[in-house]
């Protein structure tokens, strides 16, 4: 991503206390100014960005819903790009190095939820219904609450864009209408369109981030990527005093149990459990 | 899971019955079938365009239209109009004959990543027709005008009857005569560029 250096503490675990409370800081000056960037200097979607002559990042899931929608035409993927390919290839090297690092510190509309979140919180409003405390999700949790919804919006958007020949996904996508608000001439988003952000923020009033965790299919193609990311994951520390109090499953805006998560392939590297563990128990792993 | 499957593949094809419209598309873009299927929405050619002439569509242009570029202003084509005027055309259209050459813009189609603008089209460039409307046009409503229109188009498309008349074989679409039509000052303009129908 171009324009942002905003250093990321990557190598957090052995800092003095000092950081600690200060991460959240620094992932709103990341946070604020990557929605700077796609908002104001970028008049196109950050689904691809345009990093020199021929040289893009792309985001899978937009490029796969061009091959579907391509694939029952009458010339499948006669237009389909190296440039893209390419794009699709760098994407996943910085998945590979900093795994879902983009939903916490750059996403455009995590930023807006965690904005409306925090606002919400200063303003001590209470929604009419309880709000739902996060846990771990199972697969079979109930309709909306269910882990594998990401994945069933990801095929529903792929379904689509092959029933209908075009990237059905993107008509809807919350991030892609944030970032085309301002387009040239900053001209606004209109009609139904805008509503798609305001749906998101209301999602997030019964839980935290409820968008980012069941139903994005952005985060869906990250999470199945970052797999692939051996880097900066959560630990217990080994000389902890205290391990399964359950604090880092209400914590982590995704719901991982990190006393007994594996993979981490879900940890939007937020750091969250880090600054929050009542115990100080976790810490930093680089690899 | 079935059920947000179901849901979210549901209100693609209600919303999708909703008829979309034909746009005018910035240069060089392929088939309007193809367009719609290969453009990944990224917005990179209306980021790209010197004269932010290329729009993004939106909800209300139809949902496969949503995220496309659209040609809102005009296309310069060329090199040295970047502001539409008739003096600029005259002073384009001497430095050309001077040099022997045109120098074309096309930075749409040079930063597309995914091929729905393509330069074989650009050589071949079509991006719609002008056409001349008469309830608005201010030598049919009152018979005086400078023709402005005429004197900008970089490709002597229109000649002058009773009010402008668009040769539609060299009529590309650029939009430059709808840019300094005198219309503008007190309306819609005298003369838009619409989509073909193909």
């Amino acid at each position: 991503m171009q324009g942002d250096d905003v250093p990321k503490p990557e190598e957090g675990s052995a800092r003095p206390e000092g950081l600690r409370t200060r991460i959240r800081t620094i992932r709103w000056i990341s946070q604020l100014g990557f929605l700077a960037l796609f908002l104001l200097l970028i008049t196109g979607t950050v689904c691809t960005v345009i990093l020199g002559k021929g040289v893009v990042i792309s985001e899978p899931f937009g490029v796969l819903q061009a091959i579907f929608a391509g694939s029952t035409s009458s010339h499948p993927l006669s237009v389909m790009t190296g440039t893209l390919v390419i794009g699709v290839v760098i994407f996943v090297g910085v998945v590979i190095l900093l795994g879902r690092a983009f939903c916490a510190w750059a996403c455009p509309v995590g930023t807006t939820i965690d904005a409306i979140d925090t606002a919400l919180q200063r303003l001590e409003f209470k929604p009419f219904f309880t709000r739902h405390p996060r846990k771990e999700v199972s697969n079979s949790d109930g309709l909306l609450r269910n882990g594998m919804n990401k994945y069933a919006v990801m095929a529903a958007g792929l379904t689509g864009s092959a029933l209908f020949r075009f990237p059905a996904w993107c008509a809807f996508c919350p991030i892609g209408t944030l970032c085309r608000g301002t387009v040239a001439g900053a001209e606004l988003a209109i009609g139904a369109e805008i509503l798609a952000i305001p749906a998101v923020g209301a999602m997030s009033l019964g839980e935290k981030r409820f968008w980012c965790r069941y139903l994005c299919p952005v985060g869906g193609a990250l999470t199945l990527l970052s797999r692939l990311n051996p880097f900066i994951k959560p630990r217990i520390r080994k000389d902890a005093r205290h391990r399964d109090c359950g604090a880092c499953k209400t914590i982590c805006p995704e719901g991982i149990d990190i006393c007994s998560e594996n993979s981490f392939a879900r940890c939007t590297k937020c750091f969250d459990c880090y600054t929050k563990c009542p115990f100080g128990s976790v810490k930093i792993a680089l690899t | 899971m079935t059920a947000s499957f179901a849901a979210v593949t549901g209100l693609v094809g209600l919303a999708d019955m909703v008829p979309s419209r034909n746009l005018v598309r910035p240069p060089g873009a392929i088939r309007e079938d193809l367009f719609l299927e290969s453009c990944i929405r990224c917005g990179a050619c209306a980021d790209a365009c010197p004269v932010r002439g290329v729009g993004i569509a939106h909800l209300a242009d139809g949902l496969r239209n949503v995220g496309t570029p659209v040609l809102t202003g005009y296309c310069m084509v060329f090199r040295g109009l970047e502001k539409p005027s008739p003096q600029s055309t005259m002073a384009w259209r001497k430095n050309a004959l001077a040099h022997g050459e045109e120098e074309r813009c096309f930075d749409c189609v040079n930063v597309c990543p995914s091929g729905a603008l393509q330069q074989a089209n650009a050589n071949h460039l079509h991006m719609g027709t002008a056409v001349v409307k008469r309830e608005y046009c201010r030598a049919l409503r009152f018979g005086n005008c400078q023709f402005p229109c005429k004197d900008v188009c970089p490709y002597d498309a229109i000649s002058i009857a009773a009010g402008p008349v668009v040769d539609e074989t060299k009529c590309v679409g650029c939009g430059q005569c709808d840019y300094v039509c005198l219309a503008r000052l007190i309306g819609p303009t005298g003369i838009v560029v619409e989509a073909s129908q193909t």
